[in-house]
């Protein structure tokens, strides 16, 4: 996931001062053909690395099952269930259902993003919202929201309602409570300067509070996409009805642990790629945080 | 810069605002409006710990023409940042009264740039875009700010880095963006609340340098407040000594070295170290007392 790593060639006062060009790119030069070489031989490890464990987990799952040492019903086998993962993904079956749970997964978030991001704005700029809101915010976030879905089935119905519903109840507050925090935590001299600049009320707003908000509300947003993922899947279980989360309650429910491995192997896989896709995002509308914490890559 | 002209306006506001503080009357030659400060009769005062009112400054009377460098020197606590914030408009006047170009005070004025010990770089920023700031904000288009913000980055020698970001410099190098950033707008006044503070001393001496060649082209009336002697010297035509707490106008000393200056040769002139001498002596009664 780290970009390639590349040294800028600014990261001293001293480069103003070298007497010459040459003074100071031959060494500079190495430095940067070095720190290249490190990052390329770092990657090769950790890659060669997660697959030496990927190899261990699947090898000793099916040598394990294989001999009976685990009853194979129970943990099924990585052959078997590999086969019926990539069978239900080529005949378009397990897609079908992948298809429905991500619908609701992206409605679900799409709102709690939206609802979030204005309800942690209004805490944050009207104090008196925020004063009288917060504990009943608090309140209802305590509450472990899964204990909610059958009623949300109940007023809302079987359908991929009662399970948008669900994720908003869980994703709205980490949204809501991140975009608070960030939007709180503009630096004081920043203000500051925005005042002494003259800066309209939109211009304080949208160049000095809500760039420096970003950081804390993109890892709110990626937490809300796991929980989104999370309120999608268990809402179908719960249910028993379409979406991958059916599927595998139903697989489960007539002990077929080869159909429900082999659902569970996509959903991690698509979570990984969707998690992947919006970190990339992240990284880059925020290159200037890499900069800040990592000295000087940009 | 026609230093002649304004070391006759310096010298003589500076003898005129004692007499001015029992008097009162403001009807004088001058104007307000012929001032880039006018300071009358300014006291203030904070709610101290127990409730009371702790006093801060006391019957302070300031002049400073157009296009003057001005440098406040007092001992710590001394009210000199009250008195900056006083005429930046970030704090209301209690009594007296105080006008910047002949009007009140007003903070977010676009004639007035501010450079402050912390640079104060929006992270998010490159150096370009930081540079820019002051003038994306005043409404200047995007071509021409970003144009006069190369130009002033190449001022103070870093057009190289225009595209870092700020986590990626020096704190020198940082504190060179803010000072590009002040000077983009060409303000008629500059604050500077202690600008070379944070940095080391060598640095601060290229820094104070810089500003000063950058300043030799500008009209700006500059107020500097700081706890360096010999900065105020080195770049000032008028030192304002203050007294401890709370704080009074104690001399005004005239800085009588020629211009252009350059500030890494001023410590071997001799007049520097007769100006700093005395300086030095007055502030050490306040400093000591």
């Amino acid at each position: 996931m780290n970009a390639p790593r590349e040294v800028a060639p600014v990261s001293e006062g001293s480069l103003l001062e070298r007497e010459s060009e040459e003074d100071y790119d031959a060494p500079f030069l190495n430095e940067i053909t070095r720190a290249k070489k490190k990052v390329r031989r770092d990657r090769i490890v950790s890659r060669g690395g997660q697959l030496l464990v990927l190899v261990v987990i699947f090898g000793s799952w099916q040598l394990l099952a294989q001999s009976k040492v685990i009853d194979p019903s129970f943990v099924s086998e990585p052959t078997q269930f590999f086969p019926s993962f990539w069978h239900g993904v080529v005949s378009g079956s397990l897609m079908n259902l992948l298809g429905r749970t991500l619908f609701e997964t992206f409605i679900g978030f799409a709102l709690s993003v939206v609802l979030g991001l204005l309800g942690g704005y209004v805490m944050a700029e009207f104090k008196v919202v925020d004063s009288i809101v917060r504990p009943f915010m608090t309140g209802f976030n305590s509450i472990p929201r899964i204990a909610l879905a059958p009623l949300f089935v109940l007023w809302f119905g079987l359908g991929s309602l009662s399970r948008v519903v669900l994720i908003i109840s869980l994703s709205f507050f980490i949204v809501a409570f991140n975009t608070y925090a960030g939007l709180q935590g503009v630096h004081r001299d920043h203000l500051l300067l925005a005042r002494a600049l003259g800066a309209s009320r939109a211009e304080r707003f949208f160049k000095f509070v809500l760039p420096s908000a970003a950081p804390a509300i993109f890892a709110g947003l990626q937490l809300a996409l796991t929980y989104a993922f999370l309120g999608a899947v268990v809402g179908e279980m719960l249910t028993g009805s379409a979406g991958l989360g059916g599927y595998m309650a139903l697989e489960m429910g007539t002990f077929n642990t080869t159909g429900f491995f082999g659902a569970l192997v996509l959903l991690i896989i698509v979570a990984l790629v969707v998690s992947i896709a919006m970190r990339a995002v992240e990284h880059r509308m925020l290159r200037w945080r890499t900069a800040e914490l990592h000295g000087t890559q940009a | 810069m026609t230093e002649a002209a304004f070391k006759g306006t310096g010298l003589a506001s500076g003898q005129q605002a004692p007499g001015r503080a029992g008097g009162g009357g403001a009807a004088g030659v001058m104007s307000q409006s012929d001032f880039a400060i006018s300071v009358q009769a300014l006291s203030h005062a904070f709610a101290g710990a127990d409730g009371r009112a702790a006093p801060v400054l006391r019957d302070i009377n300031l002049q400073v023409a157009k296009g003057e460098f001005i440098a406040i020197v007092g001992p710590s606590g001394c009210g000199k940042t009250t008195l900056m914030n006083l005429v930046a408009g970030l704090e209301p006047v209690q009594s007296g009264m105080v006008s910047v170009d002949g009007h009140v005070p007003r903070v977010g004025d676009r004639h007035v740039g501010y450079l402050f010990a912390r640079d104060a770089l929006l992270p998010w920023r490159t150096v370009l875009g930081n540079a820019a700031l002051a003038m994306e904000i005043g409404g200047v288009d995007k071509a021409e700010r970003n144009e006069r913000a190369m130009s002033l980055l190449a001022d103070v020698g870093l057009d190289h880095a225009s595209h870092s970001y700020p986590a990626q410099l020096s704190q020198g190098m940082r504190q060179r963006v803010a000072i590009a950033r002040t000077l983009a707008t060409t303000p008629d006044l500059l604050l500077l609340d202690e600008p070379f503070s944070a940095l080391d001393a060598q640095t601060k001496l290229l820094l104070q340098d810089t500003f000063a060649r950058l300043w030799a082209h500008l009209s700006s009336t500059v107020m500097l407040i700081t706890h360096d002697l010999s900065e105020a010297i080195a770049l000032a035509d008028r030192v304002v000594l203050m007294s401890a707490r709370p704080g009074r106008i104690k001399r005004v000393f005239t800085v009588e070295l020629p211009r252009p200056r350059s500030i890494i040769d001023l410590p071997s002139e001799p007049a520097f170290h007769r100006i700093y001498e005395e300086l030095w002596q007055e502030l050490r009664e306040e400093v000591t007392r």
